[in-house]
């Protein structure tokens, strides 16, 4: 049997060594200048642009077949990242638990990795028959890497299906199989960024002639500017629609399990799974922000028309999805308290997180302003309402959304400590814990002090300031400096036994820092050094990012074995939460949806932006209304097709074992 | 057990549903999606429909109260603010008129950045906005009614930004054989030849006088506001897009009368309306309580049998002739 893993092995490194080389091999010969060509076969215009099926709208077509593509593919990517993080934790805890749950999660893995490679093909042949022109030219550019990803495709497939089925043989030789989890996820993420050049090339193209669209540099074209801010998105993305998909799992099965111990155990893997989920959605703003960023860095056009634009409303689409995932997430985790014995201390903190999520809701809701009559206009006195015009700008967003997070964090740290009693004072738990907490602080101090350097230190032309403009530099890099004091000072709290009050200070110098004054900051700053927008943005993020490691270090260092009040009650949880977790699942299903067609459709008229232009029947911008049906056909065909195949997974299971 | 399954589905397809539902809202709301109307020409008409449309302008810029961008400035009042912008200019050593200055401000937006805004403005003659020559001159006029008078004719756009406009808009198009201006120019000028266009057009002739009829739009200054292609296809097809405020009317009076011709006033009692008869402008004034019917007209007043009338030479002798007014 060892054999057999280690020839499999050795197969799949052979199949990505040789994509390896294969990429460099395209790579280097266009560079030499032999793929160079002055005309791209299919680049010129002519007959056989695009075709039809069946008199379908061939967009639609590419556009539902792609979303539910993607869907099932974040899943099978995002999967497995967290199934070996539970395998490792299930090795180090030696609780079996975390064994099966991992082996849980990749069972439906397996299942869903036959209808996302289908879907792939079947993607591939709607893109080369309905758009034959287009992919012709697209593979002229990319066929190099075309070949690497179906070899990688092959790793991908025995890598899993390896992973799966040795789970039984190598129960006693746990680092092989770990291993063989790690080698799955680094050939699914080799996988999904080579897509990624290819859609991101399309947005933002690079090392092709312009004019022509000829080829000068395939490294450029696939590594263009939107390849890492999409790769570290949808990595992060991958994992949070994972965990919420595996959530939805747990509570249907939650709902129909027969017996107490089933019940507990579909409850506690609902919670990994929205545990897992919450844990990725938290940065997930922060990696969102960063692609907006270099969107705009890439085309001011893009970016304006993404955020001011024909596509600013779908952000408040999304503002709505989002803000029902965070509130749906904090309302699971406050009914999951109902289960842990002493939870009950803290439940009267749960009304004042609702009020702040909601109000920062309604903030993040707020549109700048409205299509309005003059008869409105009259009403309300202008154009913008007095006051709520404020709400519909960027700072205001930016400080909801941060306030939004940090509560959702807090969220989790009365969860975490809901049925801890008597603590042992970190001065009492040896040097170790002292060493981690120092460590975690000064990561974080040093990070911070970083970008406070570059700001005081940042030449205000380059952002294309007059040189007295570098004063609005100073109290963003004051505030960071502070919270380097602050950090330190609560670490020397924590070390003094009164963690509890630490955490609240940091707490609460980050909520004034990011949400009252950098927030109202952000409005003298738009007005008055408008390109130094952005960096007050990084500055919130760095602050509360400073805030929710350094908390958590405290947060560990705190509760290091720490009495129970009792033990937690896993499978006694309202329903209600089990529909939580179905919510949960279909706004992230609808969300991606929607990213899927903002990041799609910001090219508007375009193939490829700029180069290659699409001159087909369907290259007009859909409305909001026509765009919200396509995205819900996708997510009733994603969940249909998710359910059938979890149910067929189910069908060997319910052989085996006819009791569960 | 099934109910459970039941009540999941419903549940899902109630959420689904929600969000259709808000796509339907934010739409109504938005009131994105409805047909715009395109107004042809270099006029301020043209210009406005292109600032609020394809030229994205107010995805950037805001024009008062209308409009909400703030990435880059207030253009309320820019047709007066280009006085000053290109005496300030001028005074550090170029010479420009404040028409210049919006040209300037739109093909080399980075040359004048306005303090305190980031040099980020694209160049709008090329992808992925890509408008045409015409189209940029139409968005001059606009700009230049914000506290000024529309003026095309002061309007010279950079070679760079006409040819740049043209292969963004109509890729490489070139005229199929080359041709004479000088016969082209006198093609033009003939009022007994075939094509006779001073009767109905201005330009302006060697000598640099501008002359001809006002029946169509004045050409003085064509080549830098229209591409190529769209010259030779206005000679060739030239219903297919009639100059803005050049539409033909038809008026059918209560005697059961029929005038057409170009409007050139209205007011409350009557309306003039101008076009060609045997060679010479006529102006025929009907009043209003005399018409029984009026309507625009989708022909174009200018003959549609230039290919009848010349040869491909000849077309592309006016041709190359109507390149040279820049």
């Amino acid at each position: 049997m060892h054999r057999l893993v280690a020839i499999v092995c050795l197969v799949c490194v052979s199949l990505l060594t040789a994509s390896l080389v294969l990429a460099q091999e395209a790579d280097v010969s266009s560079e030499q200048g032999e793929a160079i060509q002055e005309t791209v076969p299919g680049t010129a215009p002519g007959e056989g642009e695009y075709r039809s099926f069946l008199g379908l709208d061939s967009r639609v077509i590419v556009w539902v077949v792609a979303q539910v593509h993607l869907m099932f593919a974040a899943f099978v990517l995002g999967v497995p990242m967290f199934a070996v993080i539970v395998e490792i934790i299930g090795v180090v805890s030696k609780d079996d638990r975390y064994d099966h749950l991992a082996h849980e999660f990749t069972k439906l893995l397996s299942a869903a990795f036959s209808t996302t490679a289908a879907l792939g093909g079947l993607l591939a042949f709607t893109l080369f028959g309905l758009y034959p022109r287009f992919m012709g030219y697209m593979s002229g550019i990319f066929h190099g890497s075309m070949y690497v990803y179906a070899l990688l495709f092959f790793a991908e497939a025995f890598s899993l299906y390896l992973y799966y089925y040795t789970w039984e043989r190598l129960r006693n030789r746990k680092a092989l199989h770990i291993s063989l989890g790690v080698l799955l996820n680094v050939v699914g993420t080799a996988l999904m960024f080579i897509a990624n050049s290819w859609l991101t090339f399309m947005m933002s193209p690079k090392g092709v002639d312009p004019a022509t669209g000829a080829l000068i540099s395939f490294r450029d074209a696939f590594a263009n500017p939107l390849w890492q801010p999409i790769n570290v998105h949808r990595l992060i993305a991958n994992v949070t629609f994972g965990g919420f998909v595996v959530g939805a799992y747990a509570a249907i099965r939650f709902m129909n399990a027969k017996t107490d111990e089933q019940r507990a155990h579909y409850d506690w893997m609902g919670y990994i799974g929205n545990f897992v989920a919450i844990l990725a959605l938290i940065p997930l703003p922060f990696a969102g922000y960063y692609l907006g960023r270099e969107i705009y860095s890439v085309s001011p056009v893009m970016g304006n028309n993404m955020m001011g634009g024909a596509f600013s409303w779908t952000f408040i689409i999304q503002a709505i999805l989002i803000g029902m995932i965070f509130v749906g997430a904090n309302y699971y985790l406050w009914t999951g308290m109902s289960r842990i014995p002493g939870s009950e201390r803290y439940t009267g903190y749960i009304k004042y997180l609702n009020v702040i999520l909601l109000l920062c809701f309604a903030v993040w809701l707020t549109p700048h302003n409205l299509p309005l009559s003059s008869e409105e206009q009259l009403l309300m006195g202008g154009q913008y309402h007095p006051v709520l015009k404020y709400l519909g700008l960027m700072s205001a967003k930016n400080a909801a959304v941060n306030f939004i997070i940090l509560s959702t964090f807090f969220s989790f740290l009365l969860y975490r400590r809901a049925n801890k009693s008597e603590r042992v004072p970190v001065s009492e738990q040896g040097r170790t814990v002292k060493i981690v907490v120092s460590a975690v602080g000064v990561l974080c101090m040093a990070l911070l002090g970083a970008y406070a350097y570059s700001l005081l230190a940042l030449d205000p032309t380059t952002l294309d300031l007059a040189p007295e403009k570098s004063r609005y530099f100073v109290l963003p890099a004051v505030l960071l400096i502070v919270q380097i004091g602050a950090i330190g000072a609560c670490a020397v709290l924590t070390f003094v036994n009164r963690g509890i009050v630490a955490q609240a200070a940091l707490f609460g110098v980050t909520i004034l820092s990011v949400v009252f004054i950098l927030g109202v900051y952000g409005f003298v700053v738009m007005t008055e050094a408008n390109p130094f927008l952005r960096n007050i943005a990084v500055c919130q993020v760095l602050l509360v990012l400073s805030s929710l490691v350094f908390g958590s270090a405290i947060d560990v260092a705190l509760f290091r074995k720490a009495q129970q009040v009792g033990n937690i009650a896993w499978g006694r949880i309202p329903i209600r939460s089990q529909y939580t977790l179905v919510l949960l699942c279909v706004s992230i299903v609808l969300l991606m949806g929607l990213m899927g067609y903002i990041r799609s459709g910001l090219r508007e008229d375009w193939h490829v932006y700029g180069v290659i232009r699409d001159t087909s029947q369907w290259a007009f911008t859909p409305t909001m209304a026509y765009m919200s049906k396509v995205v819900a056909l996708c997510t009733v065909i994603f969940l249909g097709l998710v359910t059938f195949v979890f149910w067929l997974s189910g069908l060997q299971q319910k052989e085996s074992e006819p009791d569960s | 057990m099934r109910s459970a399954y039941l009540n999941v589905a419903l549940f899902a397809a109630l959420l689904i549903a929600f969000f259709v539902l808000v796509g339907e809202a934010v739409t109504r709301i938005s009131g994105l999606g409805g047909s715009v109307a395109t107004v042809a020409g270099v006029n301020p008409e043209a210009g406005e429909s292109i600032f609020w449309g394809k030229g994205k302008c107010g995805t950037c810029h805001h024009i008062g109260g209308r409009g909400s961008a703030v990435r880059c400035p207030d253009l309320d009042g820019i047709g007066a603010l280009a006085v000053e912008r290109a005496a300030e200019l001028t005074a550090g050593g170029s010479t420009m008129s404040p028409t210049d200055y919006l040209v300037q401000s739109i093909a080399e937006p980075s040359t004048y950045v306005v303090a305190n805004y980031k040099d980020e403005m694209p160049k709008a003659y090329e992808p992925p906005i890509g408008l045409t020559a015409e189209e940029i001159s139409a968005t001059i006029t606009y700009l230049q009614t914000l506290g000024g008078e529309a003026d095309a004719a002061a309007i010279t756009l950079p070679d760079a930004v006409r040819q740049a406009a043209a292969a963004a808009s109509s890729g490489s198009w070139t005229p199929y054989i080359e041709g004479n201006a000088t016969v082209g120019e006198y093609l033009f000028y003939d009022r007994q030849g075939v094509a006779t266009c001073v009767l109905c057009h201005t330009s302006i002739d060697k000598d640099g006088v501008e002359r001809g009829g006002d029946v169509g739009p004045v050409l003085s200054h064509v080549a830098g506001v229209r591409t190529p292609e769209f010259m030779l296809r206005s000679m060739l097809d030239p219903s297919a897009e009639i100059a803005s405020g050049f539409e033909q009317t038809l008026i059918i009076t209560t005697a059961n009368q029929y005038e057409d011709g170009v409007k050139v006033r209205e007011d409350e009692a009557s309306i003039t309306i101008k076009r060609m008869q045997a060679n010479e402008v006529i102006e025929i004034t009907v009043q209003k309580d005399e018409i029984r019917k009026i309507s625009n007209q989708t022909l174009s007043a200018m003959p549609g049998n230039y290919t009848d009338l010349l040869t491909v030479q000849q077309l592309h002798d006016i041709l190359a002739y109507l390149m040279t007014l820049g």
